[in-house]
């Protein structure tokens, strides 16, 4: 029969599995210990990820200043002035005015949009709010179907796709409907328009609750539907002035000079980033405080952990086991369990961070996504490393002052 | 096997009281060597000085020409040198029968005795696998020879090894014991039991810290 000689690594392995009963409380503190600091750093990363997600992904350099003023004024000197503060900018205006459509079952709100002619990107406001604060953020309006830009003819159009699944359900491109366009003195011309392009839907299309008949539905036609009428006799005309610089901050606060509503994504990122900042530092100490913790119980577990194995490591001793060839067999122990279990309070985290991604979708509707940041992974990789090499060389060191004798005769 | 010249030279040890007050001892290979004494006369912290793993107060002490000192550890000495037989076994329960046996040589590179001849001599070739908790006795005694014998040293320092035995397993122990010292191997044993101590080759009894010869 072949006995191989053993090597210390495997041996110390074989060690854990054997005295499994005594690691039991250990692991159990690792797993608990760890799974609630990587928990924490992983809630608070996910948290803050999915309160800024929507304003953090925003062009910061975009500007949406917009105003109820009939005749324009504002917006023709905001123009200037971006000229102004930086020659290079994009900027055009276009104009919103609301409508009832009435020839389909739905009582159908329109928000009519008139664009400028041309490959000009669109932008639309939304309303979204975290726990702490509401922010109004610039979102490009996303092309679905039909066209891959704003680059609207005369009489073409393009709508928001929960309407477009009205007017046509068989999916077809180019639809043909005819729109009244509401002016301030209560006349309506008809317009028809060829639907060439579907965007997503936005906050504004949701159908309010209990008002199942009801719909809200965006309309992008082009500038030129006005005719020879003035965009100052629109029916609740608002006017908007799309503005994209590096100087948005300028813009903005020339905007907001001239008595126009505006939000500068930039100033909003800004924000966010000292909130997010804010709570770095926080991360940071409750990652010492845990880890102090965690080292007094992992100190208290690890010395119950080594109580049991006193008997062995006197027979070790009095067989002609060396300190370090002891030391090294504590030293492969407590790194095995402390590895083991780290790893292991990882699987813990991501799984309840997936089940809690799980209920969000389908209880809340949410889609609630796990984040981790940098800063967090380097926490917790220190506090693992850190942890692991001082309690598994503590654990070694004091594996070595058994005394031979006293734990021999204890048997 | 290695050659054993151990000399202890007027050594002293306390614990709350003297135990050891003047000893002095040769051991060499051929030497079989029994140490008698009442309880508590200081047999076993005898034992323990000789195996390197309890130090002592005063006197001299060469292992192979090596001077021993008061608190260093001599484990390569202890490991490569000497087999421990102890009266409770001291096997590790969490190891088997084979692991237990083959433990020593997980720390020295020294050539080991042949496993399977080592288990045929002692008869424990069916125990291999086993627990040692699941073990009699006797059957565990034989397993701890086979541990202290498997590094091939050249003293066993036996501390009452047939202590908890029957007189049919106390006869297998005596035997191993003489086959060792036949090849070359010294023995040095501490007992109670004056049978046992007769058939050695050199009898001590130990009496007020001093070793006194029998035969």
């Amino acid at each position: 029969m072949k006995r191989n000689r053993e090597s210390s690594f495997s041996h110390a392995v074989k060690m854990v599995r054997r005295n499994f009963k005594s690691y039991m409380m250990l692991s159990v503190t690792i797993i608990l210990s760890f799974s609630l600091l990587l928990g924490y750093l992983m809630f608070v990363d996910s948290s803050l990820f999915n309160d800024y997600k929507v304003l953090l992904s925003c062009d910061p350099n975009v500007v949406l200043a917009y105003s109820y003023d009939q005749n324009g004024y504002a917006h023709n000197s905001l123009s200037e002035s971006i000229d102004d503060i930086d020659s290079s900018a994009s900027h055009y205006m276009y104009y919103t005015s609301n409508t009832k459509l009435m020839q389909y079952d739905y009582n159908i709100s329109a928000q009519l949009v008139f664009i400028p002619m041309g490959d000009v990107p669109v932008y639309q406001y939304y309303l979204y709010s975290t726990d702490k604060d509401i922010y109004q953020v610039a979102k490009e309006v996303e092309l679905i179907k039909g066209k891959d830009a704003f680059y609207l003819l005369e009489n073409e159009a393009v709508v928001n796709e929960s309407f477009y699944k009205t007017i046509s359900p068989q999916g077809e491109l180019p639809v043909e409907i005819d729109v009244p366009v509401t002016w301030s003195d209560e006349s309506v011309t008809w317009v028809r328009l060829n639907i060439v392009g579907v965007c997503k839907d936005d906050s504004r299309n949701n159908i309010p609750q209990g008002a199942e008949n009801t719909m809200m539905v965006t309309i992008y036609l082009s500038q030129e539907q006005i005719g020879d009428k003035n965009a100052s006799d629109l029916f609740s005309l608002t006017r908007l002035t799309w503005a994209y610089s590096e100087k948005a901050e300028e813009i903005d606060a020339s905007a907001k000079q001239l008595g126009m509503i505006s939000h500068c994504i930039k100033d909003q990122q800004l924000e966010a980033m000292v909130v997010i900042k804010a709570q770095k530092a926080t991360k940071g100490i409750v990652a010492i405080i845990l880890m102090v913790l965690l080292g007094i119980n992992l100190y208290s577990s690890f010395s119950n952990a080594l109580n049991d194995r006193k008997f062995e490591i006197g027979v070790k001793r009095a067989i002609g086991a060396s300190s370090w060839d002891i030391i090294r067999q504590f030293l492969y122990e407590g790194l095995v369990v402390m590895i083991t279990n780290i790893v292991l309070s990882i699987l813990v985290v991501t799984n309840i961070a997936i089940a809690y991604k799980a209920y969000q979708y389908i209880v809340e509707d949410v889609q609630w996504v796990i984040d981790i940041s940098i800063y967090s992974v380097i926490i917790f990789g220190v506090c693992s490393i850190f942890l692991t090499i001082v309690f598994s060389l503590l654990f070694a060191y004091k594996s070595t002052r058994i005394e031979i004798v006293k734990y021999l005769k204890a048997e | 096997m290695c050659n054993i010249e151990l000399k202890l030279e007027h050594i002293q040890k306390s614990y709350t009281r003297p135990v050891l007050t003047d000893v002095n001892l040769s051991v060499f290979n051929e030497s079989y060597i029994a140490i008698l004494g009442k309880s508590g006369s200081g047999k076993s912290t005898l034992l323990n000085i000789l195996g390197l793993v309890e130090s002592f107060d005063s006197g001299e002490y060469c292992f192979n020409g090596v001077k021993i000192r008061q608190a260093k550890d001599y484990a390569k000495l202890r490991l490569e040198n000497i087999g421990f037989i102890f009266q409770a076994y001291n096997l590790i329960p969490t190891l088997s029968c084979a692991e237990n046996i083959l433990l020593p040589t997980l720390y020295s590179s020294k050539k080991q005795r042949d496993f399977d001849e080592l288990v045929e001599l002692l008869d424990i070739k069916p125990l291999l696998e086993q627990k040692v908790t699941t073990l009699s006795g006797g059957e565990k005694q034989r397993v701890a020879i086979a541990r202290s014998l498997i590094l091939d040293p050249g003293i066993i320092l036996a501390d009452e090894p047939t202590g908890n035995l029957d007189p049919y397993n106390k006869e297998i122990v005596f035997d191993l014991l003489q086959k060792e010292n036949k090849r070359g191997c010294a023995v040095v044993l501490i007992t109670h039991d004056w049978d046992l101590g007769n058939k050695a080759k050199t009898t001590f009894v130990l009496e007020g810290g001093r070793l006194i010869e029998k035969k």
